[in-house]
């Protein structure tokens, strides 16, 4: 018994026992895979292009030049070779990339994380009514043929979303932003002076966990300040998502994919808080009267994580091909923002693709690699991740 | 078994449960989303009275629970309403059949190609295990699974029909409205079925591989048959008789799911290729707010879904015994 | 247990086996007949492919119709193949003689002959048709009044929920009475005998003659529409050259001739059209006879060198594209402002960058082929300059003083996206406005720039007959439902409502002239571009018209046997 009472409350300062161990062991194993690696590196280069799109790209994408530059192949000042009305190919590239980035992970934070590992973990931890609750919904929308449904949606419900986000827009634009800033007055300027705060609260917990010891890096003091720097991010990324042209339809588009690929993770995430929650560490956890967040946060995220974080990378290859076949057929996201699909779609014709193949090329073998990759990671992480069945 | 049925019987209740939300739901959308088969069929002459006075004669003008009410109604006699927009007063179901049996043929083909050539990798691989080709050929396919059909299709046009010039561009030489299994096998082997059949089957091969090299390697490591071969039976035959049996109740999953990747793929192979099936249809009624033919689609394959999924899982009881289904608590 | 095993095995191994022998020999067989430039090679399938045809058989590329019943028509892809099924009293006839002349004659088709007007005194107008005796059916029933005046009620009762015929039948007196269903009779149609029928209209109007070119005003069997309202366009007993043989749903649609066609049975037999396929790629690969050429294959179709080039023909079309600017919606309230968005645009560049010149640039509103074309008549021209001037000029004092500006078009996607990016830049340079674009879906675009929700739209309108009216009065006319930029302009409305009435020709061309140079000055349309019809057209191949407009021109071609 003395030993117990001594042992437990080390327990539940560390997360529940494989957990830390794992994650260490896996990060090593995955690096030593070099397909994986690989992988992961072409993603980040991806995310990375995506990201700084505005910065990286050559040309202006809008920039057009029918006279001179039609339908040229690939040269020095046009890796890529240009399209019909001589916009740069690898400019677009460049920004479709962002426009994937954006969709796949909006889709993600909001759809798989938030909906999917917060109902998951809810369904399992609560029981009862709100599991069935969840579950059934969730079938529901298994149930639900989803490229169908989904072109459905965004045929019908597109100028709906240009009208709610164009709301959105008119408040926290760039523009407005700055003159709020500049004025020192509006609710805009109360928006951003809470988002400051709370940007160096987030700082400071990251210096703080710097700072610290070994033992002092996990526990629930770091709380507060996770809790800042996610709400900080999540803000700036709304705000960057919704200042760039077409957010309607990157709204529209994250919003109906996160509704139909949140219920599998939940189910997923559910069941493995199932088998968690009745092991012993858990039990005496309760037993000690530890607080529910405690537990979610020291106990089941961390045994779950593994399975997130499997679940996402794949779920992010199938949810770019999604979006690039959306805007292929034409209920993605619109011209003039560029996207991978729109660029496809423009070459797929038969005549052109006779005579200009590379029109084709560079939009294929990008998003090709790119999903490659994340199935490739997926796998390499499923690998490492999950022990062996057999 | 007890417990077997009891769930297949609680599924079975879930269905009509499934179909009423999705209907209800795809109904909604159509009815609440901006423009209707009218406004899509009068581009010219555009007079909002004119339109009122034929909204009304087509019922479009009640309240939409009304309207959703009249519609349930008539499903159950078997009358799934007609076509607006695309074919003007034809019936629903006299469209959507021959397209269904063109849709199909496509995915048959493309099945039988996936498992052929998915088994035939996945055993030449496991038999190679520990050379170069073992990755080689499942990193292969797992490439060619991760190219989405859009993408893919293009390319297969530009090496099979551009450069080699060796099957059809476009269009589609198969069944027409009055179809029997005459027509359907005259569409199978025609040449236009190799184009979408090829690129609808292509990025299912990995998995069948991965799956078939799994079970082949795990039998390779049995004792039964290292004491096969010291008996001298002939090799294939002994590694044939377990894979097959090993492997066969995944692969039910698999076309399970592939029906999800086939009926999605179908899109884009029809709309690019020109072959009128229910993809293509799919596409066009959504986007000419044909009501009845996309709420008999969505019905269709709502009901394709549930049902696919059942069998999925059903599957999934014998592959792993320590799944159980109890009432009452889902999965 | 092991002899299912095995078997189940065999199957497998069997499955792969017939798969890759069927695989081989599919490709082998067919090899070189549809995909490839070899000649004519098919196997016996029924596709009517791999260059082979029927004698005395034409095979054209087609639209899928939407119906095949005239009175619900009002597209053009249902409408090639009703001219051709159907008739009415009268028809619009290309010239025979010359191909190049666009222009269409109005002729009588069940009506013996083109009727005078005759006045009434009450203001109403009586035409009275009188049928031609050997006018029948395909079943060869003769072709009576009755028929006539079944017709046109049915396309007036709003049961048959024609969206179109308030429009082409509402000159009649008492059509709009009974799509109110204030009356259960059209009073304006009146049988005096079987072979004769009077229509009255409400006022002179020359345009109504044409407008019964179409087919809302075609004739259809009673009997037939009655005993089988559901499907009778699957079998239609029409009146025109050609009679419906079958109709696969997205595959083809067969057209047999009328041998007892009252103006002379047509020379080509039977009539293939392939509903599904890229034109071209069917042309090359000799399954088609005649196609339309993408813009994507202009240039070298026009390339002298091209072998191609021979088959080549290019005419004119009634019809246009044109930006639209919503007067009510600023900036484009200020006509200044919508001056200076024209001007901002090099047509002339679009043209030759885009369309390969093959698209000609609108000077006017009215197209030629029009009695009232005109061909000095001006629209702005290219003038960066003087547009930046106008821009300050105008209330909004320039640049930074325009509101936000969205640009809206249908999402048809394709070239249609890549002219428009174009026109944004050009507004962008020369301007120096950042013009957004609004890609609207075709459901909604239509019903959204009559509701007025956008500031500028790309649009394009083709005419269902060649009459001024059908593009001026319609979207010019303040108080027209069609007129979709909110143009209100009294002066206008007096000349367009006085040609419409006008039946001295030389006096109804000067007033469509004098306001069509208002439009063209007040800028609610900025014309593009006009329309043209791009074809090959097989050597085989003889008098294949290519008309304005749809109407009925298959009986005139002829084929010569070929090798």
């Amino acid at each position: 018994m003395a030993g117990a009472a001594v042992a437990l409350p080390d327990d539940t300062q560390e997360a529940g026992p494989p957990a830390r161990s794992v994650w260490g062991q896996a990060l090593r194993r995955l690096l030593r895979k070099r397909l994986a690696l690989a992988a992961l590196v072409l993603i980040g280069c991806f995310y990375f292009v995506g990201l700084f799109a505005p910065l990286l790209a050559p040309y202006d994408y809008r920039d057009t030049n029918v006279e001179e530059l039609q339908f040229q192949g690939p040269s020095l000042a046009h890796p890529f070779g240009t399209d019909r009305i001589g916009r740069d190919l690898l400019t677009h590239v460049i920004w479709s990339a962002r426009t994937t980035m954006i969709v796949t992970v909006a889709t993600v934070v909001a759809g798989g994380l938030v909906l999917g590992v917060g109902l998951g973990l809810l369904a399992g931890y609560v029981g009862g009514k709100v599991d069935t609750a969840i579950m059934r919904t969730g079938e529901i929308f298994i149930s639900l043929p989803g490229l169908p449904m989904l072109i459905l949606i965004n045929a019908t419900m597109a100028p709906r979303a240009e009208n709610g986000v164009g709301w959105l827009e008119s408040h926290i634009s760039s523009d407005t932003l700055q003159e709020a800033l500049e004025a020192r007055a509006g609710p805009e300027f109360v928006f951003l002076a809470l988002l400051g705060a709370l940007a160096v609260a987030g700082v400071a917990g990251l210096a703080a966990w710097l700072v610290a010891g070994e033992e002092r890096r996990r526990g629930a003091w770091l709380t507060p300040f996770i809790a800042a720097a996610v709400v900080v991010t999540s803000l700036w990324a709304v705000q960057a998502i919704f200042a760039t042209d077409g957010a309607a339809d990157y709204f529209l588009i994250f919003g109906a994919l996160s509704l139909f690929s949140w219920a599998g993770g939940a189910r997923v995430i559910r069941s493995q808080v199932l088998a968690i929650r009745e092991t012993e560490y858990v039990l005496a956890a309760r037993a000690m009267g530890a607080s529910t967040w405690r537990i979610v946060g020291s106990h089941l995220l961390p045994n779950v994580m593994p399975i997130i974080i499997v679940g996402l990378s794949a779920g992010l290859g199938g949810i770019a091909g999604s979006e690039v076949a959306l805007t292929f057929l034409g209920v993605g996201v619109h011209e003039p923002t560029p996207s991978f699909g729109a660029m496809i779609s423009r070459a797929a014709s038969i005549n052109l693709l006779e005579d200009y193949p590379h029109l084709l090329l560079a939009p294929g073998i990008v998003v090709a690699l790119l999903i490659f990759s994340f199935n490739l990671l997926g796998d390499a992480l499923n690998d490492v991740l999950t022990p062996r069945a057999r | 078994m007890q417990g077997l049925l009891g769930y297949v019987v609680q599924r079975l209740l879930w269905l009509p449960v499934v179909i009423i939300v999705v209907s209800f739901l795809a109904f909604t959308i159509t009815r609440f989303g901006p423009g209707d088969p009218i406004s899509v069929l009068g581009q010219n002459y555009r007079d909002d009275e004119v339109f009122e006075r034929v909204r009304k004669e087509r019922g479009l003008d009640k309240p939409f629970y009304e309207q959703y009410y009249i519609y349930m109604r008539d499903v159950l006699h078997g009358d799934f309403g007609e076509s607006v927009s695309i074919y003007r007063g034809v019936e629903v179901w006299d469209i959507i059949w021959p397209r269904m049996l063109v849709s199909i043929q496509p995915g048959i083909v493309a099945l039988v190609i996936a498992f052929s050539l998915g088994t035939a990798v996945g055993v030449f691989s496991a038999l190679r295990q520990g050379t170069w080709m073992d990755p080689f050929a499942i990193g292969g396919f797992l490439l060619l699974q991760s190219i989405p059909v859009l993408v893919s299709l293009p390319f297969l046009v530009l090496i099979f029909v551009l450069k080699l010039g060796l099957l059809p561009a476009t269009g589609w030489g198969g069944p027409s409205v009055d179809v029997g299994p005459q027509e359907i096998a005259l569409g199978i082997f025609s040449k236009h079925i190799i184009l979408p059949a090829l690129a609808l089957s292509l990025p299912g091969v990995a998995g069948i591989a991965r799956l078939v090299r799994a079970t082949t390697l795990a039998v390779l490591g049995e004792d039964y048959v290292r004491t096969a071969r010291a008996k001298g039976l002939p090799e294939l035959a002994v590694v044939g008789r377990h894979v097959v049996r090993n492997s066969l109740l995944p692969l039910v999953t698999v076309v399970g799911l592939s029906l999800v990747a086939l009926i999605e793929g179908a899109f884009f192979t029809e709309t690019i290729l020109g072959i009128p099936g229910i993809g293509e249809l799919g596409y066009r009624a959504a986007t000419s707010r044909d009501y009845d033919v996309i709420l008999a689609l969505v019905l269709i394959i709502a009901f394709a879904f549930v049902v696919a999924n059942l069998v999925i899982d059903i599957a999934y009881t014998f592959i792993d015994p320590r799944v159980r289904y109890e009432r009452g608590s889902g999965r | 247990m092991n002899r299912v095993l095995l078997a189940i095995m065999g199957v497998m191994a069997a499955l792969i086996v017939a798969v890759g022998v069927v695989i081989v020999v599919v490709v082998a067989t067919g090899g070189g007949g549809d995909g490839g430039d070899n000649g004519p090679q098919t196997d016996a399938t029924d596709e009517p492919g791999g260059g082979q045809r029927a004698e005395g058989e034409l095979r054209l590329g087609g639209g899928e119709p939407i119906t095949l019943d005239p009175h619900l028509t009002q597209d053009v892809s249902s409408a090639v193949y009703i001219v051709e099924i159907f008739g009415g009293l009268l028809t619009l006839e290309p010239n025979v003689q010359d191909p190049n002349d666009s222009t269409l004659q109005l002729k009588p088709d069940l009506a013996e002959a083109i009727p005078e007007p005759v006045q009434n005194p009450d203001g109403t107008v009586t035409y009275t048709f009188t049928l031609r005796e050997n006018a029948t059916f395909h079943d060869r029933t003769p072709v009576l009044a009755g028929d006539v005046k079944y017709s046109l009620e049915r396309a007036a009762d709003p049961a048959t929920q024609s969206l179109v015929a308030e429009f082409f039948l509402g000159d009649i007196v008492g059509v709009k009475e009974k799509l109110r269903e204030q009356a259960d009779e059209i009073s304006g149609v009146r049988v005096v005998n079987d072979r004769t029928i009077e229509i009255t209209i409400e006022r002179a109007t020359p345009t109504f003659l044409q407008k019964l070119t179409y087919p809302t005003a075609f004739v259809v069997d009673q009997g037939e529409v009655e005993s089988n309202p559901e499907n009778w366009t699957r079998n239609p007993n029409g009146t025109g050259p050609y009679e419906l043989d079958e109709w696969v749903f997205g595959e083809r649609i067969v057209l047999q001739a009328n041998e007892r066609y009252h103006l002379g049975a047509p020379s080509v037999k039977t009539v293939r059209f392939l509903l599904s396929g890229e034109g071209i790629t069917l042309y090359e690969a000799r399954d088609i006879d005649v196609t339309s050429v993408p813009v994507t294959d202009l240039t070298r179709v026009q390339d002298p060198n091209d072998p191609l080039n021979d088959e080549y023909v290019s005419r004119e079309r009634l019809g246009m594209d044109y930006i639209g600017f919503n007067i009510g919606a600023p900036p484009f309230d200020d006509p200044l402002v919508r001056r200076a968005f024209a001007m901002a645009i090099d047509r002339e560049q679009i043209a030759s960058g885009l369309f390969e010149d093959a698209v000609p640039v609108a000077n006017s509103i009215l197209m030629p082929g029009l009695a009232a074309y005109n061909e000095a008549a001006q629209a702005p021209a290219f003038d960066a300059a003087g547009a930046l001037q106008l821009l300050e000029q105008s209330t909004y004092g320039g640049a930074e003083g325009l509101p936000p500006i969205s640009y809206a078009e249908s999402g048809a996607g394709g070239t249609a996206g890549e002219s428009t990016a174009l026109l944004i830049e050009m507004w962008r340079d020369n301007l120096g406005v950042e013009v957004e674009i609004e890609q609207a879906e075709s459901a909604t675009f239509f019903q959204d720039v009559n509701e007025g929700r956008y500031q500028m739209f790309g649009l394009g309108w083709f005419m269902d007959y060649p009459d001024e009216e059908n593009i001026l009065n319609i979207h010019f006319d303040s108080e027209s439902p069609n007129n979709d930029t909110g143009y209100s302009n009294p002066q206008v409305d007096t000349l367009l409502r006085q040609a419409l009435t006008e039946t001295d020709p030389a006096r109804r061309i000067d007033l469509y002239r004098q306001a069509e140079q208002q439009i063209l000055d007040d800028v609610p349309w900025f014309p593009l571009f006009f329309a043209r019809t791009h074809a090959l057209i097989k050597p085989y191949v003889k008098n294949y018209l290519v008309p304005a407009t749809i109407v009925p021109r298959l009986r005139f071609v002829t084929l010569e046997p070929t090798d």
